[in-house]
């Protein structure tokens, strides 16, 4: 179910624990990843099994944090943080000028599958606000024009 | 044993049993909800906060501490009913009520509800909320219970229960905060056998029994005690009716039988406790080929009038009986057998059964032995058969006297053949079948749930019932049929009460030697001297 | 001009180094490390205790005292988890080590896990630190490369490995209990204590769980004169320097290592370089969103654990926020208890109830339904959730809540004076 490669990871991750249901959620993560961004009912089977968990008990795991999907994100998963810091020097309206570019809400994806929007709690770059999260890269002390800038780059 | 405080008074603990425990079992009032002495402590309700005020060393608890996770120490002082606690109280009931929906008029938990209950007592009484509450909706949880996920009030008692109980893990708690949620996600019903304890532990009205759901307000309900007879291991159970019907089993904590569970099978024995249109109503006698009302005096008159004529020899004469009849009964006809003819040729059957071990004890609570005194049948030396073998060497000579108890051997047709040609079959049960068929004399019993009687179960205890609710007018319990045919037959000295015929077995069996009704308590009493079975086998349980 | 005291930015601020594990020996790494080995554990522990080092994650309990507590004689593994969890509204100084000096982290994490007799530690960082995961888990190669992890390290016969693990995306999972349970492949709920983690942690075995922060500052107090150096940095019982996290509305926001005698009021305006835009102060929150709130005219004091916590705050995470007048505090405190609504784990009933009930009240003063009703209310659901909750989440939700109130009183009933 796994590629040769995301198969060699889990199992190293598999043997850095003392027991399998330890690496769950590392595992878990690199499933999402390998599917796409998001997990489905047969890709926490698949993991449950590896971990030697009950499906329940994944279930309960993924609907817990807020870093698993269970519907696919864009291709630019847009993770923009409104938290205090960023709040005050103005991450709500760069939100807000996301959105409106865009054209949709936060928690959504264009009808393109381009982008998608998620409103974060506090990303941990509160002195170099606002700041976002594009898929797995951090952009920091951003303005409204730089986010337009950035996502007309993206786009290409 | 250690000693320590609440509101002045002692109380003993066993050490390192948490407060909560030591102080319920003292009578003392804690309210809780997610607290439960059968599986493992959270401590996330917080209702039963107390004031510390000395935690056994001089020093008071900083904060008011969950009773729950706290241990109780020696020399430990408790307050429960300073204005601390009370404001403590009321602050969780008014947390809970935010969310929780006013369902009350169309819940069935109302009467029984914990919610409710602390409500009114610690409650401020109106509510400050003034927004929309979360709505979570109704689930099919399970092919015996249901779920309203509005009214969770996210004890886990459930998630815990499928969890630790009966490790199925059918059951989880999903999303995080204020959407926390029960439920068994993606539409799959839970399968375990245990569901009804769900609805059993569930604080509030989230978790209801789909059998038992809008049918009756609880506090019509009356309660008695009693055993459920679904099967050998005897739950305790109380029967719950109103007005002759009986609408639900509980089970009835016995940690020496069942602890706190029991099973849904067992939960549904109560439909056939209702069933009475197809019970025997009155005593029934051949006329002219078919089976006729008479009256009691008539039946006994018939029977003594025919076995007089007869004067059968010992083994001329055979009882046949089934495992389902209490002990009082069994020792009756056993001795209504011996006193009168000196006869000993008393048969039930003795199939063997499974007990089933597991991990998880509520597994072991079913047996496949669907009878609930098969153990009292041998401790009464009761010839068990199970291939029949005996009892159709029994039946070789010719039969004149035939006594049937119950439904045994139903599906022996080559014994019902025999007993046909008998002179005198004489049937005690409560539904026509077929050795009503064959009777003469036809003599109406009466169910568990309408009589008084011991049984004893798998592990060779023995437990009482109490009468729950009125039988059919013109029935009698078979341990009093069995008194007054014994007397019509010849027989000097009377037996009035359950409670007498119990004793009289206890002095004359050995196995019961040593127990009193009495003695038997709320939680029954082991055999002193018990009887080995073998036909018994221990399995895997298949969860 | 408040300058920074550089022990653990002391190669962050080279602008030359290139963080590798070549160069982080090269400026004097792993001496310490050395010097430990050879120490016996109790003895590393009894120096830890004597520099006075509190907890950076946010508590600020005693660290050495912390490691003393550990169970002994068990027959189970001791486990050190290192805390990389930072969510803590403000906070972003763990960030910084992980991404620009990862080896002082890990030298610290080492000699940490030799002080409790931990063969293998476990490093659990919060999820959405991408670019920090990448680079530790690049400098734990190169130490198996090298052979300070492994088998032997520096001829120790003290076999130890490390493991990042990452966390998916829950503020809650920084409380050390429930980043154990986050670890062992559960929800991140935290736990009934006791029992405490330094008797069952990590798979119910001795854990002692630390700060990313913390465990840097070991290398600096094991070396030589270290411990009596590290407590020169502040007053009594504020031992050592530490990096505050300045944002908000200042010029220069930025991460800065600090001694712990220094006023607040010279890190927003000197370092800090005063207001954004030449506005006025009109609060501060000194401790990461959980402390509670200072007015402008409350800044005059030293910014350590003690003389916060005398005026009635507290440092917490040291990370300070700044808003000047034209905040509007409502929406500021509406979008605090968005926050800790978003994060509660949901477990006990103050804090699931509550954080949800007091974000609707504000959101309703928000919608200009305000009173002096509701907000008698807000006080009074925000203080019941204060002590009665099962782990500090609930205390942290409340305190902001109350503080607001208190402090700013009028900024609320603006809202519906007008109305």
């Amino acid at each position: 179910m796994f590629s040769k490669d995301i198969q060699t990871q889990v199992d190293k991750l598999l043997s850095r624990y003392p027991i399998s249901q330890n690496a769950l959620i590392p595992i878990l993560l690199l499933a999402q990843k390998e599917n796409e961004g998001w997990l489905n009912e047969e890709c926490m089977q698949h993991v449950a099994d590896i971990c030697e968990v009950p499906l329940t008990h994944v279930e309960g795991v993924v609907t817990f944090y807020t870093m698993f999907r269970l519907k696919p994100p864009g291709k630019y998963h847009l993770q923009v943080c409104t938290c205090v810091p960023c709040c005050l020097v103005g991450g709500t309206e760069l939100l807000e000028h996301t959105e409106k570019i865009l054209d949709i809400h936060a928690g959504h994806t264009t009808d393109d599958g381009v982008f998608s929007i998620e409103e974060m709690e506090c990303i941990g770059a509160c002195s170099f606000a606002p700041a976002i999260i594009v898929n797995e890269d951090y952009h920091e002390q951003l303005t409204p024009e730089k986010m337009e800038k950035m996502i007309d780059e993206l786009r290409q | 044993m250690p000693i320590f405080h609440i509101d002045g008074e002692p109380v003993e603990f066993e050490p390192g049993e948490k407060i909560i425990s030591a102080a319920l079992r003292c009578g003392k009032v804690i309210p809780h909800y997610c607290y439960h002495p059968g599986m493992s402590v959270v401590a996330t309700c917080r209702m039963c906060l107390v004031d510390v005020i000395d935690l056994g060393n001089g020093r008071p608890a900083p904060k008011l501490q969950t009773a729950c996770s706290m241990d109780a120490a020696e020399g430990m002082k408790i307050e429960t009913l300073n204005k601390k606690v009370e404001e403590g109280r009321k602050l969780v009931n008014e947390f809970l009520l935010v969310n929780h929906p006013l369902d009350c008029p169309i819940c069935d938990q109302s009467g029984e509800c914990a919610l409710q209950d602390y409500a009114f007592e610690y409650g401020s009484g109106k509510s400050e909320m003034d927004y929309s509450k979360r709505v979570s909706g109704w689930r099919d949880i399970g092919t015996f219970v249901a779920l309203e996920r509005n009214r969770c009030i996210q004890c886990s008692r459930c998630d815990r229960f499928t969890r630790e109980i009966t490790g199925t893990n059918e059951f989880g708690m999903f999303n995080r905060g204020h959407e926390l949620t029960v439920d068994t996600y993606a539409d799959r019903p839970m399968t375990n056998k245990f569901q009804g304890n769900m609805a059993d532990i569930c604080p509030v009205g989230a978790i209801t029994e789909k059998e038992f759901r809008f049918k009756r307000r609880v506090w019509k309900l009356k309660k008695n005690r009693s055993i459920c007879t679904g099967c050998s291991t005897g739950c305790n159970v109380t029967i719950e009716h109103d007005r002759n019907e009986i609408f639900r089993l509980k089970p009835h904590e016995n940690q020496s039988v069942n602890k706190w569970w029991m099973c849904d099978e067992g939960r549904l024995t109560y439909r056939m406790m209702n069933e009475r249109k197809t019970r025997i109503h009155q005593p029934l006698g051949r006329v002219d080929g078919k089976l006729e009302g008479i009256s009691w005096e008539d039946a006994y008159g018939a029977i003594a009038e025919r076995v007089g004529d007869m004067s059968p020899l010992p083994q001329e004469v055979l009882a046949l009986t089934d495992t389902h009849a209490s002990n009082e009964e069994l020792f009756l006809l056993k001795k209504l057998l011996k006193d009168i003819f000196s006869a000993d040729n008393i048969f039930c059957p003795l199939p063997t059964w499974e007990q089933y071990e597991s991990d998880f004890f509520i597994n072991t609570l079913i047996t496949s032995d669907k009878t609930p005194n098969r153990a009292g049948a041998l401790a009464l030396k009761i010839k068990g058969d199970t291939k029949t073998a005996k009892l159709k060497k029994a039946i070789e000579g010719d039969l004149k006297v035939v006594f049937v108890l119950g439904n045994p051997f139903e599906a022996e047709l080559e014994v019902q053949e025999k007993l046909k040609r008998a002179q005198l079959v004489v049937h005690l049960g409560l539904f026509h079948n077929s050795w009503s068929e064959i009777a003469d004399v036809v003599l109406p019993g009466q169910y568990y749930s309408e009589k008084e009687g011991t049984y004893t179960n798998k592990n060779q205890r023995v437990q009482a019932t109490e009468i729950a609710v009125q039988a059919l007018r013109r029935t009698r319990p078979e341990w009093q049929i069995l008194t007054e045919l014994s007397q019509a037959l010849g027989k000097t000295g009377f037996f009035t009460s359950v409670p007498q015929v119990f004793n009289a077995m206890s002095w004359e069996v050995k196995a019961f030697s040593g127990l009193s009704y009495e003695s038997l308590g709320g939680i029954g009493k082991e055999l002193t001297q018990k009887a080995k079975d073998t036909g018994m086998k221990v399995v895997r349980a298949q969860t | 001009m408040l300058e920074e005291t550089l022990v653990l930015f002391k190669n962050i601020r080279n602008p030359d180094y290139d963080k590798s594990l070549a160069a982080y020996k090269k400026s004097g790494g792993y001496k310490s490390l050395k010097k430990v080995f050879a120490m016996k554990p109790e003895d590393v522990v009894q120096e830890v205790k004597e520099s006075g080092i509190r907890g950076r994650g946010g508590a600020g309990f005693p660290t050495g005292l912390k490691w003393s507590f550990m169970a002994k004689g068990t027959g189970k593994p001791s486990y050190l988890v290192a805390n990389a969890d930072e969510s803590e509204p403000g906070t972003c100084k763990d960030r910084e080590l992980m991404l620009k000096d990862p080896h002082l982290f890990l030298e610290g994490m080492l000699i940490g896990c030799y002080a409790i007799g931990c063969h293998h530690g476990y490093i659990y960082v919060r999820g959405e630190f991408f670019p920090s995961i990448k680079i530790l888990n690049d400098a734990v190669d190169e130490l198996y490369v090298d052979g300070l992890l492994g088998p032997d390290p520096l001829g120790s016969g003290f076999n130890l490995d490390l493991t990042i693990h990452t966390g998916a995306g829950a503020y809650i999972c920084g409380e050390e209990s429930a980043l154990l349970d986050s670890l062992e492949g559960k929800r991140g709920q935290p736990r009934v204590k006791p029992p405490f983690p330094a008797v069952s942690g990590f798979n119910g075995c001795p854990t002692s769980v630390n700060n990313v922060e913390t465990l840097a500052c070991m290398p600096f107090i094991l070396s030589d004169g270290g411990v009596d150096a590290f407590k020169s940095f502040g007053p009594q019982n504020n031992s050592g320097t530490h990096l505050v996290s300045l944002s908000g509305h200042v010029n220069r926001p930025g991460v800065y290592e600090l001694r712990m005698d220094v006023n607040m009021k010279d890190i927003i305006y000197d370092i800090g370089g005063g207001i954004l835009n030449g506005k006025k102060l009109k609060g501060v929150i000194p401790g990461g969103s959980s402390s509670p709130v200072m007015k402008a005219d409350e800044i005059d004091v030293l910014y350590n654990f003690d003389d916060l916590a005398k005026v009635g705050t507290m440092m917490g995470s040291a990370a300070i926020m700044v808003f000047d007048e034209d905040t509007d505090i409502v929406k500021l405190l509406h979008r605090i208890t968005r926050f800790y609504a978003h994060e509660s784990c949901g477990q006990c009933t103050p804090c699931r109830e509550g954080t949800q009930w007091s974000k609707q009240i504000v959101r309703d003063f928000l919608s200009g339904n305000g009173s002096d009703e509701k907000l008698k209310r807000l006080d009074r659901v925000g203080g019941n959730m204060l002590g009665t909750s099962l782990c500090a989440l609930g205390d942290a939700a409340a305190m902001p809540i109350q503080s607001f109130i208190n402090k700013f009183p009028e900024d609320f009933r603006k809202y519906y004076a007008t109305a």
